[in-house]
């Protein structure tokens, strides 16, 4: 397809990534692909992780196929998008209130490709939506973080939220209050990522991978991710070198914490 | 002229103010760093371990940080020439008799009063590889400049970002040193015949040593430490790693992650020695073809 759109000429590019080393995570999770051991490290502290599979280096492959515009990291990719460098992006829905705004064509939803000769067995992961307090304060305070939170889960400000980025509503009671003035009618872009995650089913891979202190792991992936889209560096020698690090990662985080 | 105080007491607490600031914000960390330096830590769960040298060790032993270390000497070798050279011309063509010289003066200057993030979102809408006003100009002459797609697009774009943001300083301290240079100087040998070029290079050059040091050690100390907020802006250290200087790993390692703050402080500790020692190199070389008037 997006040969297609770039031999008519409609755009430079045919597709481009937002977070990629999230969008990896969910290349691993809709076929049912396993990150790390233990289950994804639902089990036990994982111990390795497994983006070198022959699962991540094809992914890889795939998306060095010349069609992918590298975008960088995070949101970086969506201002090119906007601007019509390419003509379709993989990025979180969370930008989607935001991209439907700024957009000066016609804008449409879709489901996260799936990689090809893969089925879709599992849900997409879920990101972004816990709310966090930090522990030792005085009773009082948890009391107003307590009604903080409360305000925040308002069906009023839910929807807001929702309506505003294209977050997932966080209750029941919010998508039954959007079905009711008829808000996914009048705007089928923000009800795609629903029908996704409905179309997956609840597998381990699809629950996502927990790892002790993810976040250097993400950033270790994402440069791997660079290194074989932008750097020419061959998809499994990118991994291979990222897992090595992973996994000392988790050495170091197994030996001070423990099970 | 000596100040003289009424008693002895006064002058300690007059400076004690700063040495406190010193003592609480870079004494007293530093001695951290030291200490965290021979430890494995994980700062979310509040443990740590005592390893030794190892991580130090490990520093060594990694690929990553080696290559860390060569970017951040070519990113450095580029910031301080060039930054150099140009800010030089720069005061030299503006310390000229010319009308309007405190406009020229200010807006020289100028970019040393934009904070590190707001040049490197300059740079970033200037250069940007899809909406870049300066990339579309590239493009108009055939170069194709993007520096989220390459290796070398991005360390020239970093470079350049960091040397911009720089020029400001230099000028201001080379304007200085040119007001400084006696008149007379300049007149008697303009008498003996020496030309415009001639003059740069015998006289003004050698006169203005003082200032080239002293901008060539905080230049290097610049292109060092005070890129991160550029760096974190724009490319953030990639793509891949190939913009990862070692401040801006050392701000990966000791503040994204959770588990690295010990590697981060082993790399604190090799920073301050490698600068030291490169000042110190700096200070022994040029300072002996220093000319203190």
């Amino acid at each position: 397809m997006s040969k297609k759109i770039i031999d008519a000429g409609m755009a430079r590019y045919g597709i481009s990534l937002g977070w990629p080393a999230w969008i990896l995570e969910q290349m691993f999770a809709m076929p049912d692909q396993l990150l790390a051991d233990q289950n994804n490290g639902r089990d036990g502290l994982a111990t390795e992780v497994y983006f070198n599979s022959d699962f991540g280096v094809k992914v890889l492959s795939k998306w060095q196929n010349g069609v992918l515009f590298y975008g960088g990291r995070e949101y970086a990719a969506n201002d090119p998008f906007i601007a019509g460098e390419f003509a379709r992006l993989a990025q979180s829905t969370s930008s989607l209130g935001g991209i439907q705004k700024s957009v000066q064509f016609d804008l449409g939803t879709a489901f996260l490709p799936i990689l090809d000769g893969y089925e879709r067995t599992g849900y997409n992961v879920v990101g972004g939506g816990c709310l966090w307090t930090m522990k030792g304060k005085p009773a009082e305070d948890y009391e107003a973080v307590w009604r903080f939170f409360q305000f925040l889960s308002e069906v009023e400000q839910d929807m807001l939220w929702h309506k505003g980025t294209g977050y997932f509503p966080a209750s029941n009671a919010t998508v039954e209050a959007l079905e009711a003035e008829g808000w996914f009618e009048q705007n089928p872009n923000f009800r795609t990522a629903f029908d996704q995650i409905l179309a997956g089913n609840d597998t381990p891979a699809a629950r996502g991978v927990l790892l002790g202190d993810f976040v250097i792991i993400r950033d270790i992936v994402g440069a791997a991710i660079e290194d074989a889209l932008v750097n020419g560096v061959d998809p499994k020698q990118a991994l291979d070198a990222a897992v090595e690090e992973s996994n000392q990662v988790l050495a170091d985080y197994a030996a001070l914490v423990g099970e | 002229m000596t100040t003289v105080f009424p008693n002895r007491i006064l002058p300690y607490l007059l400076l004690a103010p700063s040495i406190l600031l010193v003592l609480v914000f870079f004494i007293y960390p530093s001695i951290q760093s030291v200490e965290l330096s021979l430890y494995l830590v994980n700062r979310v769960r509040d443990v740590k371990a005592y390893v030794g040298l190892e991580n130090f060790q490990r520093l060594f032993e990694s690929d990553a940080y080696l290559d860390s270390l060569r970017i951040t000497v070519i990113f450095t070798v580029i910031v301080v020439f060039s930054s150099l050279t140009i800010s030089l011309a720069l005061a030299v063509g503006a310390s000229q008799p010319i009308k309007g010289f405190g406009v020229y003066r200010t807006m020289l200057i100028w970019t040393y009063a934009l904070s590190p993030s707001v040049a490197g979102v300059i740079w970033v809408l200037l250069t940007d590889p899809a909406i870049g006003i300066l990339t579309d100009v590239l493009r108009h002459f055939g170069v194709v400049f993007n520096w989220r797609r390459g290796q070398t697009d991005a360390l020239i774009f970093v470079s350049m970002a960091a040397t911009w943001k720089i020029l400001g300083y230099n000028i201001l301290f080379f304007l200085a040193g040119l007001k400084n240079i006696p008149h007379e100087v300049l007149e008697a040998a303009s008498l003996d015949g020496a030309g415009a070029w001639r003059r740069f290079w015998r006289m003004v050059l050698p006169l203005l040593t003082p200032t080239i040091l002293f901008l060539l050690i905080m230049n290097t100390l610049y292109a060092f430490f005070e890129t991160f907020g550029l760096i974190d802006i724009t490319t953030q250290g990639g793509p891949g790693r190939a913009t990862e200087i070692l401040i801006y790993r050392l701000y990966l390692d000791g503040f994204r992650s959770a588990s690295r703050i010990g590697l981060a402080s082993a790399q604190s500790i090799l920073m301050l020695i490698i600068v030291a020692a490169l000042i110190l190199f700096q200070y022994r070389f040029v300072s002996r073809r220093t000319f203190y008037q």
